[in-house]
């Protein structure tokens, strides 16, 4: 972690830990950013979609896609390449994605789970609508 | 946690931690996997009541993980697939996210039903389609 993002009264933690029972968190988890972001790219269900408002990391994340007018359909809505490959290739990826009519939620799921990244499929998004997509990686 | 799957260098914590602010992850969470055996995922009838429905490899744990199922006979709307914990929980979890996705390049509307200590089902709202491969994740959240 770097030192700047390090606030004094913080507990710094630098060597994996292994919780070897159930682990509260009374207000929630963080997605650290000392490590990078994550490259995302449009993939061919989005058409020649384009991405806005990326936030987050390779452990969690958010972003808008705005699918094409032509070309969109079924299939990988966007890939997400982790900034630091992974050791081991993750145990759950899951993902959500809602269209930002507010009319429906877009049926979605994470597949070709690899130490590099994921693929994010999708049934066919509406064209030049605009999808809010959430990940979270479990490695 | 088995001593063979403890590495020096870690830090291994055996009691139970409440953190009472914000936790940050700067490198993201792993799943315990198997330390306290894998879960048992079984196919529900909307993955198809007349055979030829299959579970693949289960990777991960009660926490999190992937799995792929193969859509036999008739499949349809419904419990696509039931997944036992490996130990169980001690109450029902708070919150436990899935998806389904199609291996040919689609997803399925999906949630997850009958959550108890034991564990949980996979339904989906849309029928599968008879020998399709889909891709599950789930995370749980007790």
């Amino acid at each position: 972690m770097p030192l700047g993002q390090y606030t004094p009264g913080q507990a710094l933690v630098e060597a994996p830990t292994v919780f070897d029972t159930f682990t509260t968190f009374n207000r929630g988890v963080k997605a650290g950013t000392g490590f990078g972001a994550p490259t995302i790219a449009a993939g061919a269900g989005a058409g020649a979609g384009t991405l806005s408002s990326i936030r987050g990391t390779d452990f969690a994340g958010n972003f808008v896609i705005n699918v094409a007018a032509a070309g969109s359909g079924a299939g990988t809505l966007a890939t997400v390449t982790f900034a630091n490959q992974l050791a081991v290739a993750p145990s759950s990826v899951v993902v959500s994605a809602s269209d930002n009519t507010g009319t429906a939620a877009l049926a979605a799921g994470a597949q070709t789970l690899a130490t590099t990244g994921f693929a994010i499929v999708t049934a066919a998004p509406v064209a030049v609508h605009f999808y809010t997509v959430s990940y979270t990686v479990i490695q | 946690m088995p001593l063979n799957q403890f590495i020096s260098g870690q830090s291994l914590e055996e009691a139970q931690y409440v953190f009472d602010t914000f936790t940050t992850f700067n490198r993201g969470m792993k799943s315990g996997r198997t330390a306290f055996g894998a879960p048992t995922v079984a196919t529900g009838v909307g993955a198809g009541t007349a055979g030829g429905a299959v579970i693949g490899t289960v990777t991960g744990s009660d926490f999190a993980a992937n799995f792929t199922v193969t859509a036999g006979t008739t499949p349809a709307v419904g419990t696509l697939a039931t997944v036992t914990y490996g130990t169980p929980l001690g109450a029902f979890p708070s919150g436990v996210i899935v998806n389904v996705s199609d291996n040919a390049g689609t997803a399925l509307t999906t949630g997850a039903g009958s959550l108890t200590a034991n564990g949980f089902s996979i339904v989906t709202t849309q029928s599968p389609t008879l020998n399709h491969v889909y891709t599950v994740n789930y995370l749980v959240i007790q």
